[in-house]
């Protein structure tokens, strides 16, 4: 009967079991969803508190109307003894008021109904078992082997599942209720399946993983490519590569993990326990990892957009860069403008800085030229100077020397006169003769002084008028009529021209060499003369151009060796017996040309005649 | 030359004894003058013309010591009226030269230029010139 009722119960129960499984799965699938670990052990430990009253409601006690109250006890210092507490204050059991114990160790245990105990705080099942042994006690054991303990809770995700012992739950004495052992992990096929499960979960897991990795990588990519553009990004990137790094590794080590779980699960399928806590681990680790992962994705995110917003930045700049370049390129031209002109302003300048060197040494040249040109300018003026003084000292002398010699030679002369007049008679004939000779030498001694007078007066005229040549010659060949009759002399005239000088002394001139052509002749001979005159030198220019006149005569001719012998004063080539005169005839010929500014010389053949040559400046 | 004409006297101004004995000589050979005086320089012939009477001719010669020619006439210049009848003849040794000859024509007492020794020639011209009848009535009108 009791049994009976207690179905009935139990059936009841059942119903609020499963509902409340259900509820409690789904509140902890909904959570797991933004899972925040903290949440979830409080939701874990609310489930822990609710399955271990569901798991009393579920067991028949043999003696339970004995009890006043339902007594619970946990072992060691689990803070699971809270959350029963709380429990407690909420339901009851079977209708009686439930009672919480805690108990330090193995030992003390006793007068409970239920024992907790989770395998954390290393309390050997089997001792436990011993101890509580007919004492109607049932022992609920979290995380413990398979099959070790009554009631064993696996932690599985945010959630529980959990095996029965049914044996040693029947061999305690205890009543079953069949919800319990449907709803148990109940064969090593189950947990077998569970773990499959797992396992399947866990490749999900995994797969998704991968592709985390792969998105990873993707991202991994792009923040390589990035990493090119932006080094500030770079870093950053950089640090977080690395942590990524060091998840995969991490992440590498699981699967190494769970690679050797797998064999070891080949192997060692019933070591159940180790691999589900192994596996909820993972399953921990795993969460962790997509939360980390999903952080990361939203850092990367970030890091997009904050790449993306860089991009752009970028772009801008870009525009920036290309729209500088422009410029820049603009600027490059103007430049290159700039600088050829710079080129070619320097080549100028280059050019006319030689231009300038040349001038400046031609200059210096120049002036050195000058200025010692000067100094012999001035040397030819001083020695002019002296010349002038000397000659004029000369002339000077000439004209002293003459004047007073005129004085006592005229009274020579006289007194000769008075002595042949007066005693010629009576003189012998040597006595006649002498005196002869001295008055034929007083004679010539008065010609010379008075030729010698002249010369030195000659070219002290300054006053030089325009002298018209053809009337000069024409007057002096009335002078010479006498002369050119008794000789017959033939004297042709050419055209000749106006020029500047002295009339008394051009006359002289004109005179002493027609009376020289006339007088050096053969005894036979007719003289001829001509006279012409060209103009000479440059025509355009006056300063250069000068008159040649020419005086040719067919006489003796003179010498070569005589050709400036005879323009010495008082030279002659021949005696006075043959040829009369002073001698002085051409010096005063040259004397005159050159106060005029030309020269005078001849051409002649000794016995074909001789051509006199002078010149007169325009 | 007729007795009529014949000067009273003539004075030869010259330092040089050769040239007065000649010319004194010449002019006596002529017989144109009764009187031939001789002054050695400008200075003797200015002290004989206020002592004695003037002479008819002086002959004159430039280059002389104490007095020369031309200082002579200037002082000659300045003298009375009444010693100042004569014709001076300036007696040149050798050819004058440009200023001289300027010098010369400016001053009115000079009639005449000569030779210094003089012929009989120039002497009779001169006495012709100056003192023939008809020479002193054209003189004399003058």
């Amino acid at each position: 009967m009791i049994y009976r009722s207690q179905n009935i119960s139990s059936s009841k129960t059942r119903f609020i079991f499963i509902v409340l499984c259900l509820i409690i799965a789904f509140f902890v699938r909904a959570n797991a969803q933004d899972s925040q670990d903290t949440s979830n052990e409080e939701v874990k430990r609310l489930q822990r508190a609710i399955f271990v009253f569901n798991f009393a409601q579920q067991i028949g006690w043999p003696n339970e109307d004995q009890y006043e109250s339902f007594k619970i006890g946990v072992l060691g210092p689990d803070r699971t003894i809270l959350d029963l507490q709380a429990m407690a204050q909420k339901r009851q059991i079977y209708g009686k008021p439930v009672e919480i114990v805690r108990f330090q160790f193995i030992k003390d245990v006793k007068g409970i109904q239920l024992l907790y105990v989770n395998n954390k705080y290393n309390y050997g099942i089997h001792y436990i078992l011993s101890k509580i042994s007919n004492k109607n006690i049932l022992l609920v054991s979290e995380d413990y082997n398979f099959n070790a303990s009554m009631i064993n809770m696996v932690n599985v995700g945010n959630s529980f599942e959990y095996e029965i012992n049914s044996e040693r739950i029947e061999n305690e004495g205890f009543a079953m209720a069949p919800s319990l052992k449907q709803y148990a992990i109940s064969s090593s096929e189950k947990w077998k399946r569970l773990y499959r499960k797992t396992e399947r979960s866990l490749t999900e897991v995994q797969e998704k993983n991968k592709e985390h990795q792969t998105v990873i990588r993707n991202k991994e990519q792009e923040i390589r490519f990035h990493k090119d553009k932006i080094t500030n990004q770079l870093e950053k990137i950089g640090d977080q590569e690395e942590e990524i790094h060091h998840k995969r590794e991490e992440i590498s080590k699981r699967n190494k993990e769970i690679e050797k779980l797998y064999t070891q699960s080949e192997i060692q399928q019933k070591k159940y326990e180790d691999k589900v806590l192994i596996e909820r681990e993972l399953e921990d680790n795993i969460q962790e990892q997509i939360a980390f992962i999903k952080k990361q994705e939203e850092k990367i995110k970030i890091a997009n957009q904050e790449i993306d917003n860089r991009n752009k930045f970028l772009e801008k700049q870009n525009t920036q860069i290309d729209e500088q370049k422009k410029v820049l390129e603009q600027q490059n031209l103007e430049i290159n403008t700039q600088k050829k002109i710079n080129l070619l302003l320097v080549a100028l300048i280059i050019l006319a800085l030689g231009a300038s060197f040349i001038i400046y040494r031609g200059y210096l040249t120049k002036k050195r030229f000058n200025i010692e040109l000067e100094k012999k300018n001035r040397a030819i003026h001083e020695q002019s100077i002296e010349l002038e003084a000397k000659n004029k000292e000369l002339e000077q002398f000439a004209y002293i020397a003459s004047h007073d010699l005129q004085e006592p030679l005229n009274t020579i002369s006289s007194f000769i006169g008075l002595i042949a007049e007066d005693y010629g008679d009576s003189f012998d004939e040597v006595g006649k003769e002498s005196l002869a000779f001295i008055s034929d030498a007083s004679k010539r001694m008065k010609n010379l002084i008075d030729a010698l007078l002249e010369y030195s007066r000659l070219g002290r005229s300054r006053e030089y008028k325009n002298v018209d040549c053809n009337i000069v010659l024409q007057e002096l060949q009335d002078d010479l009529k006498k002369i050119i009759e008794e000789t017959n002399a033939n004297i042709t005239i050419g055209k000749l021209p106006v020029v500047k000088g002295s009339e008394i002394e051009l006359r002289l001139l004109f005179q002493n060499l027609i009376s020289n052509a006339i007088k050096f002749r053969d005894a036979k001979t007719i003289p001829k003369i001509d006279i012409s005159c060209t103009k000479r030198g440059n025509s355009k220019e006056k300063v250069n151009s000068f008159w040649q006149f020419s005086v040719k005569d067919n006489g003796i001719g003179i010498p070569e060796e005589h050709k400036e012998r005879i323009f010495a004063i008082f030279q002659r080539l021949h005696s006075r017996d043959q040829y009369q005169g002073t001698g002085i005839g051409l010096a005063h010929c040259k004397k005159i040309v050159e106060s005029h500014g030309g020269e005078i010389w001849l051409e002649s053949k000794e016995g074909k005649g001789s051509t006199f040559h002078f010149t007169i400046p325009v | 030359m007729s007795m009529e004409n014949k000067l009273k006297k003539v004075l030869l101004v010259d330092d040089s004894q050769s040239t007065n004995f000649f010319n004194k000589m010449i002019i006596e050979r002529t017989n144109v003058s009764e009187n031939i005086v001789i002054a050695k320089n400008g200075l003797e012939a200015l002290e004989y013309l206020q002592s004695e009477s003037v002479p008819e001719v002086i002959f004159l010669d430039i280059n002389m010591p104490v007095m020369n020619g031309w200082e002579f006439i200037a002082e000659y210049q300045k003298l009375k009226e009444e010693y100042k009848g004569s014709i001076i003849i300036l007696m040149v040794g050798a050819e004058l030269n440009h200023e001289e000859k300027k010098l010369a024509e400016s001053i009115p007492e000079i009639r005449e230029f000569n030779e210094k020794m003089l012929t009989k020639k120039v002497v009779c011209d001169i006495v012709d010139k100056y003192f023939s009848y008809s020479t002193i009535e054209l003189y004399s009108k003058r």
